[in-house]
């Protein structure tokens, strides 16, 4: 009879036991599997979201959370349409460019989490170019990449350069012609352009925008209005895994480059070393060291619309709240920690 | 005859056109399909009526890039096929180089064109000249390699130089074919404009389009296809015209 108990013990002891297994986090509660698009706004390369999403999908943290995700990559900003017609459920844009689609086009665009916390754009010369300070570029060939942007109207307005005396002209986006000594001013990407062209053999010298108060913010996730009112778990449990997959490939870069090429085949493994450590830099600032990355700030999109409103980036106003919400990005982080449910 | 049918077919093709401007326009209100998808055909006339001025300055700066681009590639075209059918050896030589041409991806290298020839029109020209070269050699060589042999043994009986019988015989048999190169070169000369507009420009209709598309501004963005279109059916109807005249004793002259 006490062997008989014994048993019994031993066999509910074994059945209330702790699955074993690789994972070593929580599996967060069972919830169906949801298939979902992420396409990412440019060629596969180390844009930090890209890499965000990229460290998930290896991983497995979408998997985790009930996630299946397509990677897909948008060519030439067919993005923004497949995502306000729900073809697709995230992306990426940068949240001027996302304000203005909502403003001109009323595309229905929601930023959900703020990655690039700087402007990701600026101008860059020649090292030994003989321009030194904005007034230099009188006189000069300034070029823009589609047209004429509020950065670079800004910079006209704090230089006070005389735009009369500036011949500017439509470069689009191929920085050998800085290079080739075509411009003397180029607007640059920061997160690969210089390194682009350091690698052809010239260095350059920027003019941050950022470094003269104009308030630009970079990349952030973004998704579409229907995504937001109607599964909001989703966007959460999409946003939690893609932020345990960027902290990780902070915590390893190389890491995280060997998952990149795995996407960008071909492309080379120093420029997007380069690119990541760049826009990590880019990710973090007191905000997001308080609060983790992603973190937003309603104070900093109003400064945004109002300064492109200010230097024509936007053609008519629109309202801020209905183009970012923090709410998500929000409810992933405990004390600047990401909470992993 | 000749102009009620062309009146007839014009009909005809603005009747097809409004036929599927009117289904296009009922769906899209049906459906409130969003202007950044696809705008009504009525609201993209209306910005084309607003907008009317630009797009005949841009379209003039297209078509001007496009009809420098086209004298030139079918001028180099139709020299080098003569070239090339003259001398077996030089079609050898000449034919796989052309076709490197044309396998080559234009989009890819079109930024290049700017770095060579900076940023003013030449680039574009030479982008269209490029895209337009090699269906006119092929054409022009396939059109000068088809004179009747017999003619050209007749003609030499009589004591015809080569450059009689080339002149006399060669480019008179391969007029059709030069006209059907044009033809399509006519076309690939405006894309190959609009291309070279893309990629560092600040005039055109090629611009028009890659501004439009960015900003997701889409009325103007069909606007200026269809500018593009109109100038291209008029280029056509335009070589179709001198075709006819010239070819008039052809039986292709009739057909067209």
């Amino acid at each position: 009879m006490r062997g008989l108990t014994l048993l019994a013990v031993v066999l509910l002891a074994a059945c209330n036991a702790p699955a074993v297994g690789p994972s070593p986090t929580p599996t967060p509660t069972q919830v169906p599997v949801e298939k979902v698009t992420f396409i990412a706004g440019f060629k596969p390369q180390a844009d930090l979201p890209f890499v965000a999403v990229y460290m998930a999908q290896e991983k497995g943290y979408f998997r985790d959370q009930s996630l299946e995700v397509d990677i897909q990559h948008a060519t030439s900003g067919e993005h923004i349409q497949l995502l306000a017609t729900n073809r697709a459920q995230f992306s990426t844009g940068s949240a001027g460019d996302v304000m203005k689609r909502v403003a001109s086009a009323g595309v229905p665009l929601v930023s959900i989490a703020q990655i690039g916390q700087r402007d990701e754009q600026a101008f860059a010369v020649r090292a030994d170019s003989p321009i030194r300070t904005l007034k230099d570029w009188e006189g000069r060939l300034v070029g823009y990449k589609t047209t004429v942007s509020a950065d670079y109207l800004a910079l006209v307005s704090i230089g006070g350069i005389d735009r009369a005396k500036v011949r500017e002209v439509a470069v689009g986006f191929d920085p050998r012609v800085l290079a080739d000594g075509r411009v003397d001013v180029y607007p640059v990407f920061t997160a690969n352009e210089p390194d682009t062209l350091a690698r052809l053999g010239i260095p350059v010298r920027l003019f941050d925008p950022t470094s003269f108060g104009v308030p630009g913010l970079g990349l952030s996730f973004i998704t579409n209005q229907q995504m937001v009112d109607t599964k909001p778990d989703v966007v959460t449990r999409f946003l939690r895994a893609a932020m345990r997959g960027l902290a990780d490939a902070i915590a390893d870069r190389d890491t995280a480059v060997e998952v990149v090429l795995k996407y960008a085949t071909g492309e080379d493994r120093a420029h997007q070393r380069y690119m990541l450590d760049t826009e990590i830099d880019a990710a973090q600032n007191d905000l997001t060291r308080a609060n983790g990355i992603g973190a937003m700030e309603r104070s900093r999109y109003v400064a945004l619309r109002d300064f492109l409103l200010q230097y024509g980036g936007l053609t008519k106003s629109v309202d801020v709240d209905a183009v970012f919400t923090d709410r998500f990005v929000k409810d992933l982080y405990k004390d600047g920690r990401l909470v992993w449910r | 005859m000749t102009a009620r049918r062309t009146i007839t077919d014009l009909g005809v093709a603005l009747l097809a056109i409004a036929a599927i401007a009117a289904a296009l326009e009922i769906w899209s209100r049906a459906l409130q399909v969003p202007s950044y998808l696809l705008p009504a055909p009525s609201a993209v006339a209306a910005r084309m009526a607003t907008d009317a001025g630009l797009l005949a300055r841009e379209g003039g700066i297209t078509l001007s890039e496009a009809a420098a681009g086209f004298v030139l590639g079918t001028s180099v075209a139709f020299a080098l096929a003569t070239a090339m059918a003259w001398s077996r050896p030089l079609e050898r030589t000449l034919f796989p180089l052309a076709i490197l041409v044309k396998l080559t991806p234009i989009v890819a290298i079109a930024p290049l064109f700017t770095l060579w020839f900076g940023f003013g029109t030449a680039p574009k020209v030479a982008i269209a000249a490029l895209i337009t070269f090699f269906p006119m050699l092929v054409n022009s060589f396939v059109g000068l390699r088809s004179a009747d042999l017999q003619e050209v043994a007749f003609l030499q009986t009589l004591g015809a130089s080569g450059r009689e019988i080339f002149r006399h015989l060669r480019v008179p048999s391969a007029l059709p074919y030069l006209f059907s190169g044009a033809r399509i070169s006519l076309n690939l000369a405006l894309i190959g404009a609009v291309i070279g507009e893309w990629t560092g420009a600040d005039r055109g209709l090629g611009r028009v389009i890659f501004v439009a598309n960015a900003n997701l501004d889409l009325t103007i963005l069909f606007g200026a296809v269809l500018v593009l279109a109109a100038i291209g059916i008029a280029a056509n109807a335009l070589v179709g015209a001198a075709e006819r005249r010239v070819l008039h004793w052809h039986p292709i002259a009739v057909a067209t």
